[in-house]
């Protein structure tokens, strides 16, 4: 919902904790008085850490780079790094193509094998659900473990968690009543023309793929609203997630216009009805496009509206939608806010993200908002060496620890319910705003992360094997803690480790 | 780091505080798990009486739930899904059969059903709803970021070093819980366990012994949970009076709560969530009966098996909103305003249903169609806070809240 932490009201609630002046220094203050202290202060937060990042392999260049542009170092991205320098390495990430063609046989063989991002909804509709999540999350472990485009992969997260769709949210159909069906369904067709299309394109080009997501649309009630009853919901988040961030000087009565220029965006809804497709034309759309967004005028508010001050005359129709975009995408708000995030998710947060955050913004007023520029501002400026550190989400921990020893996993249950276990089912956070970000969310994991370690290496996740050669699974975490135990037991301690947390 | 979440003011407190968790802490912690079966925590002198809480999420019909049978209205608009076998309260509201295992309590007087109860939010939506009430906040989620819970914990006496002072049977920290320190989301205690051998377990605590970074803070305090609940055995828990609960996520939740009150380890709030109440389709069905029938079957187990420690208990049960007054096209009803919420416990008024109702003829509900809210929800919360920490530090938890007297303490 609503990121804006410094809001006024809490300023009250925090004078329910009597007895506390500020006297401590802020690195002795527990999560819940940091985030009562920013309401009061709005000084940037120093982390609560002063622990450097881990430098597994001895080279801050390395250890940051790989950490924050990649999922952590494996032994091949690190050859093909020391080949390259950190520059080349990132010239090369940039140029990353939307296809899978150049990555490895074994992963487009394992790619191949998932059969929800190769079929199109409307034939979805009786597959089992656990086999539409197991293959949701088996594409982005594999991809993230094993993709030769290590950056792209970063930016999917990223764009899948600024643009967050739950799963197992169930949308209903906006002309038929008594149907419903779980996004899940909707969101592998999502994640490729969305979030993989664009995770290196424009930011323009994301959001404009996002409006004509279904499972966006489905995820935040689009598809019901129509000019009697505009629904607020996916008008808010597109200006309050999405793009312009709340504080983005945007109003109440903005959101109401922007809703209603968004009227008659919906899903063709007989893929949810059990009817059988043909003779159930509607609006003249083809069958094959059922489960799809589409525009039906008939729903359309088209009367005049005015968003941001800026007039939109009445009889727009389906362009009301591209005017809102080029609004929002030209507004210095949005390269703001999406720059903070994109600071957030690979710098992170500390006195100095606030300067970066407005080299990179720059960067996307200059390039129309490249996101490519954007990254390549972000990585090269001068703050990037020392950034703060970040403790690592769970998925971010499970991959790094699948590329640090140097598995094999087919991506499957096995490593899927450690990552239930840790706190981070993919596709599974119900709110809009993504899995969180700051560190403190994440340190209840660690009993579940230590168990991930130690199964891990002792063969006992299920499809998922480290490198059989334990010096070889082994390099890339030394020096290994001091341990007498057995060699496995020794790399689970490192993953288990307060550092291996950290990136 | 203070681990405690408490500020360095109260330094004789936090020095004795320090040092209890410096050395001592594992073995009085170990020494409260060994000690009898004491319901409220007897941590220093102060005695809690600790807080449950069940979100029903999805936003619950409460005219299903305490079916108001004595307003011709409501069966005038739910001509299909009306209750129409509901258990006596007061005459005017009716209590839905499938809730049956609470009817004893009401009559014992330690149920207190509430009707119209909701927030100011009118977004109607259950993400927004849920954001608002979780932080405890009039209409706006943003305007404050940490739940009302973890600032709860953070106002009750500081005199319990418990790494589980608030337990959310759920796999990530909810927002109720945001902000909070000494807090654990937990699927289950019996998946509470280190899987490692002695050796290696021996050289993880080594590892998380010193660091003052959030991770090895955060290790040392799961290390210390650990070492409490090894000493329980949750496996051979033995429900006190006879008491039998579902197997549901929420009987296995209120069974562990029941449990971890029991073994005195400074459980002060135990945070769980029963989902499964969209029903925009289908209320002619059994669905939402059977829905209603695990809340009711687990709270009365709960309850049964507290027997007098429930005395100092207190349990609030709520919902993000209610539903439409009007069943749909689909004999289900759609998201609306106003709801039903129940508290029970020790203390609490019970025996009679707390409603001021606003009455259900067109022109008393709320465009389109809905409920009003005539009890503010954080009035509900207030008052339970306040049975611990007093009047003035309970309302301030939930800022420029109506004020208006419930009543129920």
């Amino acid at each position: 919902m609503k990121r804006r932490e410094l809001l006024l009201g809490a300023g009250v609630a925090s004078a329910a904790l009597v007895g506390c002046q500020q006297k401590g220094k802020r690195g002795d203050e527990g999560p819940l008085r940091e985030a009562l202290r920013s309401v009061r202060d709005p000084r940037p937060l120093v982390p609560a850490s002063p622990r450097p990042p881990m430098r597994p392999i001895g080279d801050t260049s390395h250890g940051l780079m790989l950490n924050r542009a990649a999922f952590g170092p494996s032994a091949a991205e690190l050859q093909r790094f020391d080949e390259l320098g950190k520059d080349g390495w990132l010239a090369e990430q940039l140029k990353a193509p939307v296809h899978d063609d150049d990555e490895s046989l074994a992963l487009r063989w394992r790619l191949k094998g998932l059969e929800v991002f190769h079929t199109p909804a409307y034939e979805l509709r009786d597959t089992p659900q656990k086999v539409v999540m197991e293959q949701l999350g088996r594409s982005a472990i594999l991809r993230a473990t094993y993709s030769k485009w290590q950056l792209r992969e970063r930016l999917c997260d990223f764009w899948a968690n600024h643009l967050n769709i739950y799963a197992r949210k169930v949308y209903s159909a906006p002309t038929r009543p008594n149907t419903a069906a779980e996004l899940m369904y909707l969101l592998p067709t999502d994640l490729t023309h969305v979030v993989r299309q664009n995770a290196l394109g424009s930011v323009k080009d994301v959001i404009r793929a996002s409006m004509k997501s279904a499972a966006m649309l489905g995820y935040l009630d689009q598809q019901v609203s129509d000019a009697k009853h505009p629904n607020e919901n996916y008008a808010r988040e597109l200006l309050e997630l999405h793009t312009m961030g709340v504080d983005g000087g945007y109003s109440q009565r903005d959101v109401m216009e922007v809703a209603r220029c968004l009227t008659g965006w919906t899903i063709e809804d007989r893929f949810l009805s059990g009817l059988s497709l043909s003779g159930l034309f509607q609006d003249g759309l083809p069958d094959h496009k059922t489960g799809e967004v589409y525009f039906n005028d008939k729903r359309h508010d088209d009367g005049e509206k005015v968003v941001f001050g800026t007039k939109i005359p009445a009889g727009g129709g389906k362009k009301d939608a591209s005017t809102v975009l080029d609004l929002i995408a030209a507004h210095p708000s949005t390269a703001r806010f999406i720059s903070r995030k994109l600071v957030r998710y690979f710098y992170g947060d500390d006195e100095h993200s606030a300067g970066l955050t407005e080299k990179v913004a720059a960067t996307y007023q200059k390039s129309g908002g490249a996101i490519t520029a954007m990254v390549h501002t972000l990585f090269t400026a001068s703050e990037f060496d020392a950034a703060p550190p970040i403790l690592k989400r769970p998925f971010d921990f499970t991959i790094s620890a699948l590329r640090a020893t140097n598995a094999l996993t087919d991506g499957s249950l096995g490593v899927q319910d450690h990552l239930t276990r840790m706190g981070q089912p993919l596709y599974e956070w119900p709110m809009p705003d993504g899995y969180p970000e700051k560190n403190q969310a994440w340190t209840g994991s660690l009993l579940a992360r230590w168990n991930f370690a130690i199964a891990l290496t002792s063969g006992a996740v299920a499809a998922t094997q480290i490198d059989t050669d334990k010096d070889a699974a082994g390099a890339l975490l030394s020096p290994l803690p001091e341990f007498s135990g057995k060699p496995e037991e020794r790399l689970a301690l490192a993953l288990a480790s307060p550092d291996f947390q950290w990136k | 780091m203070n681990q405690w979440g408490l500020c360095e003011e109260n330094s004789r407190v936090g020095s004795a505080r320090r040092a209890l968790i410096g050395g001592a802490l594992a073995a009085a912690i170990v020494a409260w798990a060994g000690r009898s079966a004491l319901a409220q925590v007897t941590v220093g002198k102060t005695h809690r009486k600790p807080l449950v809480t069940i979100f029903l999420r999805g936003a619950m019909d409460g005219l299903t739930a305490l079916p108001p049978t004595g307003d011709d209205e409501y069966f005038k608009n739910r001509p299909t899904i009306k209750v129409t076998n509901s258990l006596k309260l007061d005459g005017f509201f009716g209590l839905h059969p499938a809730l049956g295992a609470l009817h004893p309590l009401y009559l014992e007087g330690k149920l207190a059903p509430l009707h119209a109860v909701g927030s100011l939010d009118q977004s109607r939506s259950h993400f927004e709803a849920m954001a608002v009430m979780e932080r405890g906040a009039a209409s706006d989620p943003a305007s404050i970021p940490s739940g009302w819970v973890a600032r709860y914990l953070s106002a009750l006496p500081e005199d319990n070093p418990s790494p589980l002072r608030g337990v959310a049977f759920n796999t990530i920290l909810p927002d109720i819980l945001r902000g909070a320190t000494s807090a654990m989301a937990i699927n289950s205690i019996t998946d509470l366990q280190l899987h490692a051998s002695p050796s290696l377990r021996t050289a993880i605590e080594g590892m998380y012994a010193k660091g003052d970074d959030p991770a090895s803070v955060a290790g040392r305090e799961t290390l210390e949970v650990l070492k409490v609940l090894e000493k329980l055995d949750p496996k051979s828990y033995k429900p006190g009076g006879g008491a039998q609960y579902p197997e549901s996520n929420l009987g296995n939740g209120l069974r562990q709560t029941a449990m971890l009150l029991k073994a005195g380890v400074g459980l002060e709030t135990a945070c769980l969530d029963r989902g499964g109440w969209d029903t925009h389709v289908g209320q002619n069905t059994p669905f939402l009966a059977q829905q209603l029938q695990d809340v009711g079957d687990s709270l009365g187990a709960f309850t049964k098996d507290l027997g007098p420690q429930l005395e100092n208990v207190t349990i609030v049960v709520m919902t993000e909103f209610g539903r439409r007054v009007a069943e749909n096209s689909g004999l289900g009803t759609d998201h609306g305003r106003a709801s039903a919420w129940f508290v029970a416990g020790g203390g609490v008024k019970g025996g009679k249903v707390y409603a001021r109702w606003p009455g259900l003829k067109d022109d008393q509900l709320e465009a389109p169609g809905d409920l009003k809210v005539t009890t503010d929800y954080r009035d509900v919360l207030i008052e339970l806070a306040a049975r611990q920490i007093g009047l003035e530090k309970a309302a301030a938890l939930f800022p420029a809240s109506p004020g208006k007297r419930v009543g129920l303490f």
